[in-house]
C-alpha cells in the first residue's frame, strides 16, 4: 500500500525535477521549446546580469540565515532547557501561529510597516530616535532580508528544537559542574551535537530565500530578483528552457549543499527523533 | 519424548531469519492439547519469536506450523484458533473493561445480551466481578492482565498464547498470578503456551517445558524431569541450582563414565549415553544433593568426593548455602535446609570435602 | 529543567524575548487586521472603526469566487493527502529502511515553490501535448484536456507541498500508539482494517484532525505553486496578490485576508488549547496510576 505515496512522489515530484535538467538543454521556440541539446540557456544566464543578481541573492539569503539563526536558535535552546517537558510542545505550537496566515499576507503586510511613512518609521520619528525616515528598510536588499527572516524564523526554531533533542540534559549539568561559561557550553557542546539539525534548518531557509519569488517582488524594489523570480520571469516571457536552466542551477546548488552537509554532519541523525 | 494423544501445536523445521540474524533455527516441536506448555529461555533466545510465529504475527522463513492438524503458515492471527495475552499496554484504553472483553464477540456479531452474559461469566472466572465499567487506566497491573485473559478466553479458542504475561508485575504478585493461571487453565482445559525467562514461574505452571536458547530447541520434557534429570548441559545450567563440572572422559562402559576434571576424577552413571574416551563432557549435581563430608571420607563406588576451600555461608531463610572454592578456582554451592543439628561453624579458608552419591550425578555430552 | 540556582530573572527575560519574537512575527498580520476595520482604508490619516468592509466582501464576486475555488482545492487535497500521509506513516513504523522513507517524504520541503511549480508546469504541459498528440493519432479527443493546467495540476502541486507536513504531524501522533494494541485486536479476531478502525483510529483521531486542518490552512495560504499550476480560474491568494502588486489591496481584501486569518488562528489556537486540555487529562491519569487501586 505504501506504493501509492511512493508512486505519486516519484511521478510528480522526482520525475519533473529530474526532467528539469533535461529541459534546460532544449532550444527555445516562440511559445514553447523543442527537444534538442544546446547550452544556449545556460550561456544566456551566465553572460547576462542575471548571474550577478543570482549571486547577490545568494549573499542575501546567507545573511538571512545567519540573522534568523542568531534570533531564533536561542529560543529553541531556551524552550528545550528551561521549560518542563510537557509544556515544550505547546510553546513550540506558538510558532505555528504565523503559518495560520498566508505567507503572502505576512510578506505584504511588511510594507505598511517598513515604508517611508510606515509604522516603524512613524514610531521612531515620534520617539525622536531619528529625524528622517529610514528608506533603507524597504525596496532594498535589506527589506528582502527582513522579509526572509520574518517568513522563515519559525523554521529555525523548529529545526533548532528538533536538533536540541540530540543534546542530553545531563550535559548541561556536567558543564555547570565544571564551571564552563555559557559561551563555551554553546560552542563546544551545543553546536557540535545540534549541528545536523541546525544545518538542515539553515539549508531550508537558504533555499527558500533563493527560491521564493514573492520576496524580492514585493519587498525588493525595482530590479530586485532572486533565482525563483528569475525563473518565474522567464516563464512569463515564455522562455522555458531558461527557466529550467535557472531551476537546474538552483537544484544543483541545493544538492551540493545537502551533500556537503551530509559529509560534515551525517544528516541522517536529525531523523532519529522521528522514531 | 512422551507420546501425545492429541497434538494441539506442531512445528516442523520452523525457522525465522531477519536478514543475517537467525532468530530461530529449524525447530521441531509438539505440544499436546490441554497441556500447560512453557517456552523457557534467556532473553533474545527465540522463544518469543516462536510464540509469535505460532500466533501468526510473523511469517516463517522456512518450515510449517500445524494447529490441530491444519497447516496455518499463511493465515493471519485472526484466522487461527489462537489468542494472545501480551506483556503490557494491550488493553484498549478508550474502552471500559466489559467492552474490552466483549470486543472479539462483537466482531462475531453476537447478540448484545449474549455478549453481556459471557463477559460477566468470564469476569467472574478471573476474579473481576463488578469491574465491567472500569477503565483500563484505573486498574492495577495484575488486574489488567486478568482482563486480557478474560478477553482471550471468552473467544473460546483452542490455544491460548501468553507472551511473558507476568514480566511487568512485582515478585509477590507474580507468584499469586502463576497459581491463578494454572487454576484457570485446569478449569478451562484448553492448551496454554506460555513464554517466560523466569525459571520459577515456569516450574510453577508448566506441565511440559521446552528450553529455547540462541534460536535452538535445547531440550523438551516434563518440568520435573528437566529439573531432576536434565540431558543437556545448558538445561542443567539454566534450571535449578546445579553445580557443573567440566572435564574430559577417561573411561567409559555401559553404566559408568569417568570424567577427569584436572584436580579430581569423578564417576557418574551415564544411563546408557554413548560416551567415548577423550570426549569433552560435563557432570552436574544439584546443590541440594551435595554435602560437606568429614575429612576422612574417601571416594568409593557410591560416593564422590572432592576437595575444596570453604568461602562463605549464605543464609537465605529457608535454605543455607555454603560456597566452596575448588582447586581450579571455580566456586560451587552446597545447599541445605536451614537449621539442623549437624550445622557447625566453619572458618573461612578452611579445607573441606564435598561429596555426593554417585547416582545423583548426571552426565552431559552436549 | 529549571534548576534551583539559576536566576529567575534570566528565565523571565528569555520568556519575554520569546514572546517578543512571536509578537513581532505576528505583528504585520495584526496590522492588516487593524486596517481592515478602518473606514478610510489603508494609509488614511483618520481611523474610523467599522465593520463595513467585511460586509462588502459578500458583494465582491471575484473575491467570493476565488475563495470558493480555493475551498474546492483544499477539500480535494485534504481527502487525498491525509490518507497518503497515513499510509506513509504506518509504513515508516515497520519498514527496514526508515531513513529512505523519511527522506522521500520530507524532500519537498527543500525544493522552493517556484522551482517545483515551474517543473510541474512544464511537466504537465508536455504531458498534455503528448496525450493530445496520442488522441489525434487515435482519432479521439478524450485525452485533450487530461493534463491541461487546471484543478488536477493545482491539486498535484498542493499535495506535494503539504505531504511532508501531514506526514510529520501524523507520525508524531502515532508515536504514542502502541502496536500491541493492533496485535491484540487481531488476536481477538479483527481483520487489519477492523483493527485500524476500531482500535488505532480512535487513538490517533486528534492527530489526523490536526493534519486535515493544517492542510486546509496551508492550501489557503499557498500562492506560488497554485498560481503556476492553476490554469484559468482564480484562487484566493491569486486575487490578493494581483491586487497587491497592482493597485494595492482593496479594502475588502484586507477584510477578507483578516477573516481567513481569524479562522486559521482560531483553528490553530483551538488545537493548542485542546492539546493543553489533553495534557492535563493525561497528567491526572498518570497520577491516578501512581496510587494503586488494588491488586
Amino acid at each position: 500500500m505504501f506504493a501509492v505515496p511512493v508512486i505519486f512522489m516519484v511521478l510528480f515530484f522526482a520525475l519533473p525535477l529530474a526532467l528539469t535538467y533535461v529541459w534546460s538543454f532544449f532550444e527555445r521556440t516562440m511559445f514553447w521549446m523543442k527537444p534538442g541539446f544546446t547550452l544556449f540557456s545556460y550561456h544566456n544566464f551566465f553572460t547576462s546580469s542575471r548571474l550577478e543578481n543570482f549571486l547577490a541573492s545568494m549573499g542575501h539569503s546567507s545573511i538571512s540565515v545567519v540573522v534568523a539563526f542568531v534570533l531564533g536558535f536561542p529560543i529553541a535552546v531556551f524552550i528545550r532547557r528551561s521549560i518542563p517537558q510537557v509544556a515544550q510542545h505547546r510553546v513550540i505550537l506558538l510558532f505555528i501561529l504565523p503559518f495560520a496566515v498566508s505567507e503572502i499576507i505576512r510578506i505584504f503586510a511588511l510594507r505598511p510597516f517598513l515604508q517611508r511613512n510606515g509604522l516603524v518609521n512613524g514610531v521612531l520619528l515620534d520617539l525622536g530616535v531619528i529625524s528622517e525616515p529610514i528608506t533603507a528598510i524597504l525596496y532594498t536588499p535589506t527589506g528582502v532580508i527582513i522579509g526572509e527572516v520574518v517568513s522563515f524564523l519559525p523554521f529555525i526554531v523548529f529545526a533548532g528544537f528538533l536538533a536540541m533533542e540530540a543534546v542530553p540534559k545531563y550535559v548541561f549539568e556536567i558543564c555547570q559542574d565544571l564551571g564552563a561559561s555559557p559561551f563555551r557550553v554553546f560552542v563546544d557542546v551545543i553546536l557540535p551535537l545540534a549541528a545536523p539539525g541546525i544545518f538542515a534548518g539553515s539549508v531550508f531557509i537558504f533555499v527558500n530565500g533563493l527560491g521564493v519569488a514573492l520576496l524580492p517582488n514585493i519587498l525588493g524594489g525595482p530590479g530586485a530578483v532572486n533565482a525563483g523570480l528569475i525563473a518565474t520571469q522567464a516563464i512569463t516571457a515564455l522562455d522555458f528552457p531558461l527557466a529550467m536552466a535557472v531551476s537546474a542551477i538552483m537544484m544543483t546548488t541545493l544538492l551540493g549543499l545537502l551533500y556537503l552537509g551530509h559529509k560534515l554532519f551525517d544528516l541522517t541523525k536529525i531523523l532519529s527523533p522521528m522514531s | 519424548m512422551s507420546q501425545k494423544t492429541n497434538i494441539a501445536v506442531e512445528v516442523k523445521g520452523l525457522a525465522k531469519n531477519y536478514g543475517a540474524v537467525r532468530a530461530l533455527n529449524a525447530i521441531d516441536l509438539q505440544i499436546g492439547a490441554g497441556e500447560y506448555f512453557v517456552l523457557l529461555g534467556p532473553s533474545g533466545g527465540g522463544k518469543t519469536t516462536l510464540l509469535r510465529l505460532i500466533g501468526g504475527f510473523i511469517r516463517p522463513t522456512a518450515g510449517e506450523i500445524y494447529l490441530h492438524g491444519n497447516e496455518v503458515s499463511d493465515l493471519p492471527p485472526n484466522g487461527r484458533p489462537t489468542s494472545m495475552v501480551f506483556q503490557s499496554f494491550a488493553l484498549f484504553p478508550h474502552m471500559n473493561v466489559a467492552t474490552n472483553v466483549g470486543y472479539g464477540l462483537r466482531l462475531q456479531s453476537m447478540p448484545k445480551a449474549e455478549i453481556s452474559e459471557r463477559v460477566d461469566a468470564m469476569l467472574e472466572m478471573v476474579g473481576l466481578t463488578g469491574y465491567g465499567m472500569r477503565m483500563p487506566h484505573e486498574l492495577s497491573g495484575g488486574q489488567q492482565q486478568r482482563v486480557q485473559l478474560a478477553r482471550s478466553l471468552v473467544l473460546e479458542v483452542k490455544i491460548l498464547l501468553l507472551d511473558e504475561p507476568l514480566a511487568a508485575l512485582d515478585a509477590k504478585l507474580r507468584k499469586d498470578m502463576c497459581i491463578e493461571l494454572k487454576r484457570i487453565q485446569e478449569k478451562v482445559g484448553i492448551t496454554f503456551v506460555h513464554v517466560t525467562h523466569n525459571q520459577e514461574e515456569a516450574m510453577t505452571v508448566a506441565d511440559d517445558l521446552a528450553i529455547i536458547s540462541a534460536g535452538d530447541l535445547v531440550e523438551v520434557g516434563k518440568a520435573r524431569d528437566l529439573y531432576e534429570n536434565p540431558v543437556r548441559r545448558f538445561t542443567a545450567d539454566f534450571i535449578g541450582e546445579n553445580n557443573i563440572f567440566d572435564g574430559q572422559i577417561t573411561d567409559t562402559d555401559d553404566t559408568t563414565t569417568t570424567v577427569d576434571l584436572g584436580y579430581a576424577r569423578i564417576s557418574v552413571n551415564n544411563h546408557g549415553q554413548k560416551a567415548s574416551v577423550g570426549e569433552k563432557a560435563a557432570v552436574s549435581v544439584r546443590s541440594e544433593l551435595l554435602q560437606l563430608v568429614d575429612a576422612d571420607t574417601a571416594t568409593s563406588d557410591g560416593l564422590q568426593i572432592m576437595p575444596g576451600e570453604h568461602r562463605e555461608t549464605v543464609y537465605l531463610g529457608l535454605t543455607t548455602s555454603e560456597l566452596v572454592r575448588l582447586p581450579d578456582g571455580n566456586e560451587i554451592m552446597v545447599r541445605r535446609l536451614s537449621g539442623g543439628t549437624d550445622a557447625r561453624k566453619i572458618d573461612a579458608g578452611e579445607a573441606v570435602q564435598v561429596g555426593w552419591r554417585t547416582e545423583d550425578g548426571r552426565l552431559h555430552l552436549s | 529543567m529549571q534548576d534551583d540556582y539559576s536566576s529567575i530573572w534570566g528565565y523571565r527575560l528569555k520568556w519575554l524575548y520569546t514572546l517578543l519574537i512571536v509578537v513581532t512575527l505576528m505583528a504585520p498580520v495584526f496590522y492588516v487586521m487593524y486596517i481592515s476595520f478602518n473606514e478610510n482604508g489603508f494609509g488614511a490619516r483618520h481611523y474610523e472603526f467599522t465593520f463595513d468592509w467585511y460586509v462588502v466582501i459578500f458583494s465582491d464576486l471575484l473575491l467570493l469566487e476565488s475563495f470558493a475555488n480555493t475551498l474546492v482545492l483544499a477539500a480535494i487535497t485534504v481527502v487525498t493527502v491525509v490518507p497518503m500521509g497515513l499510509i506513509a506513516a504506518k509504513h515508516y513504523k515497520i519498514t527496514r529502511y526508515p531513513v529512505a522513507v523519511v527522506s522521500l517524504m520530507l524532500s519537498p520541503l527543500f525544493v522552493p515553490a517556484d522551482i517545483l511549480g515551474s517543473a510541474l508546469l512544464v511537466f504537465f504541459k508536455n504531458l498534455n501535448k503528448a496525450f493530445t498528440a496520442l488522441g489525434e493519432t487515435l482519432g479521439v479527443s478524450w485525452f485533450d484536456t487530461w493534463f491541461d493546467l487546471g484543478y488536477f495540476s493545482a491539486i498535484v502541486g498542493l499535495i506535494i507541498y503539504t505531504l511532508p507536513y501531514v506526514f510529520v504531524v501524523i507520525l508524531i501522533t502515532m508515536a504514542r500508539y502502541k502496536e500491541q494494541q493492533t496485535e491484540a485486536a487481531r488476536s481477538c479476531g479483527a481483520t487489519a482494517w477492523q483493527a485500524f478502525w476500531h482500535i488505532e483510529f480512535p487513538q490517533i483521531r486528534a492527530g489526523i484532525f490536526s493534519a486535515c486542518s493544517f492542510t486546509v490552512i496551508l492550501t489557503f495560504n499557498e500562492y506560488t505553486r497554485t498560481s503556476l499550476l492553476k490554469g484559468g480560474y482564480d484562487t484566493f491568494t491569486g486575487v490578493l496578490v494581483s491586487q497587491m502588486l497592482n493597485e494595492g489591496m482593496s479594502e475588502q481584501s484586507y477584510a477578507m485576508s483578516s477573516m481567513v486569518s481569524y479562522i486559521a488562528i482560531g483553528v490553530i489556537g483551538s488545537i493548542i488549547l485542546l492539546t493543553l486540555v489533553r495534557a492535563e487529562q493525561l497528567e491526572r491519569v498518570a497520577r491516578a496510576k501512581a496510587e494503586p487501586v488494588g491488586a
